[in-house]
């Protein structure tokens, strides 16, 4: 994987905000998996479609990726492809480093 | 005497998003107001119209495109600007935009 993808630039003025929105990201990791373990497409779908909103929003670009993603494969069903997603976010979410500026 | 402040309301069901969107409208000078649904919106509209709305379209219960037709079908609410914020690609089939698109087509 593209070691950019884990530099994430950040307005300092947010600064106050991303500890909270990383939380928030680790649950959301939680609740995919609780997801995906039984099946639960429809709300794999709207994990993927919140991560795709707010993602980029908060300048995390690569969530937003992962949401389409999960998105699109909640709504094909496509298991193994949810499968390595989620432990595509859970890598990147351990190795993400935020830069304020 | 104080300026008046233009007064934003935020709905949308994900904290981050309000947290976000609340800090860029006090760093531009106005005041958010926000609500997590859509009937939260439409009462908060009636009852203390603000001057802009931002508006996510997938909200738990009805969806931000009804919100938005029953703002604009009532006179104390119709002129509020709305701005539809989503992360949607596609108008959803059926949605009541699907719905008034495919009249304005015909």
């Amino acid at each position: 994987m593209n070691d950019a993808i884990y530099n994430v630039t950040v307005a300092r003025d947010l600064e106050d905000l991303i500890p909270v929105f990383l939380k928030n990201r680790h649950k959301e990791l939680e609740t995919l998996r609780v997801a995906l373990a039984s099946a639960d497409f429809e709300q794999l779908r709207q994990l993927g479609h919140r991560m795709k909103g707010v993602g980029n929003s908060y300048g995390f670009n690569h969530v937003s990726t992962l949401g389409k993603y999960v998105e699109d494969g909640a709504r094909s069903g496509d298991r193994a492809g949810l499968e390595a997603r989620i432990a595509e976010y859970a890598d990147y979410l351990a190795k993400v480093k935020i830069v304020y500026e | 005497m104080s300026a008046r402040v233009f007064r934003v309301l935020v709905v949308d069901d994900d904290p981050d998003m309000l947290s976000l969107l609340t800090r860029m409208i006090s760093a531009e000078g106005m005041r958010a107001d926000t609500v997590l649904d859509g009937d939260a919106a439409l009462v908060h509209a009636m009852t203390s119209p603000p001057d802009l709305i931002l508006l996510d379209v997938l909200l738990p219960g009805m969806d931000g495109f009804t919100v938005c037709e029953r703002l604009k079908q009532e006179p104390a609410t119709a002129m509020i600007p709305i701005v539809l914020v989503t992360a949607l690609e596609d108008v959803p089939k059926n949605s009541a935009l699907d719905i008034a698109n495919k009249k304005q087509k015909k």
